[in-house]
């Protein structure tokens, strides 16, 4: 692992991120239900796939774009296994408080991501990369884990982990070229 | 930078095909049986009794949380390798660094065989922290 500088830049976009995301103490005290799981983790993959494809229209960095690529990849394939194991659990995702959150982050980061171009652009994307797989990471860490029942759920959300932490680093480097 | 493939390189016969793999292991199925004579896969025409060096051996090296198990492994010259994806997203295997050779995308479940006669380092070219190496004994 190299190890990589705190980026001070990211960190206030990891604040805005971190406001969607990290429960507060009143959800951190309801546990969440499996389909409410379910409907958070397609939603958070959907996001950055989302991202992705912005940024593939929109970036001539070639940096960028593959990471964009691995970004579309993976979190669609994370959602094709969450989906098809929620089929065969008969878990039907169910919107909550945390699915809306995310997706009112999601509307707000789009309009920032399409009001730059250029370098700003790519700066702007990774550096949000970077701060949203920190957030993902966090709460699937502290709180979609924890409250699943399901031993098969968890098991898939346990190995998403990795894969989340392995775009956190790519991003963390790529945000850092861009300073 | 992922390397990019070489197409030229591709060419490369020092590498045997999956079909000659596949056939390798069958031939290393069959040999149990000590009556029998078998074909040489690489020496059509001849026959050759059981009496023979050891048969190609296959190892498995199994993707799973964004790596390579083991990530380290020693075969014989000739030997098999047989990598299979129980990740939950789509990797390759891509000689490092050069990309000689690579197998096709893996998804979930795909797996990926070749035979090898040198020793080599590969990574995952979408995922490049993931690596391992094969030494030939
Ligand atoms: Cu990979």
């Amino acid at each position: 692992m190299i190890p990589i500088k705190t980026p001070i830049k990211w960190m206030g976009t990891l604040a805005l991120v971190s406001l969607f995301l990290v429960p507060t103490a009143e959800a951190q005290k309801t546990k969440l239900t499996d389909p409410e799981i379910a409907s958070i983790a397609v939603t958070a993959n959907q996001i950055d796939v989302n991202y992705g494809k912005i940024a593939l229209k929109k970036s001539h960095n070639a940096d960028i774009r593959t990471f964009a690529e691995t970004m579309v990849r993976d979190h669609e394939g994370v959602i094709k296994q969450a989906v098809e194991l929620a089929n065969k659990l008969h878990v039907t995702p169910k919107t909550n408080a945390m699915t809306k959150s995310l997706l009112n982050g999601e509307k707000k980061t789009t309009k920032m991501l399409n009001s730059k171009s250029g370098k700003a652009f790519d700066k702007a994307y990774a550096e949000n990369e970077a701060a949203y797989h920190d957030a993902v990471i966090s709460a699937i860490k502290t709180k979609l884990i924890p409250d699943c029942h399901n031993a098969e759920l968890k098991g898939l959300l346990t190995s998403v982990m990795p894969v989340l932490e392995h775009h956190l680093h790519m991003a963390k480097e790529m945000a850092a070229k861009f300073k | 930078m992922p390397i990019m493939n070489k197409p030229h390189l591709m060419n490369k016969t020092k590498y045997t095909t999956l079909g000659l793999a596949l056939s390798a292991m069958l031939f290393s199925a069959c040999s149990g049986n000590s009556s029998q004579q078998v074909a040489h896969p690489a020496d059509t025409g001849t026959t050759v009794n059981t009496q023979l060096p050891a048969a190609p051996h296959t190892d498995t090296i199994e993707i799973k949380g964004m790596a390579f198990n083991p990530g380290e492994l020693t075969i014989s010259k000739g030997d098999s390798i047989f990598w299979i994806n129980h990740d939950i997203v789509a990797h390759n295997v891509t000689q490092f660094p050069q990309g000689h050779w690579k197998s096709p995308l893996l998804q979930p479940g795909d797996h990926f065989i070749q035979a090898f006669d040198d020793s080599a380092s590969y990574y995952c070219s979408i995922h490049p922290t993931m690596r391992g190496k094969f030494l030939i004994k």
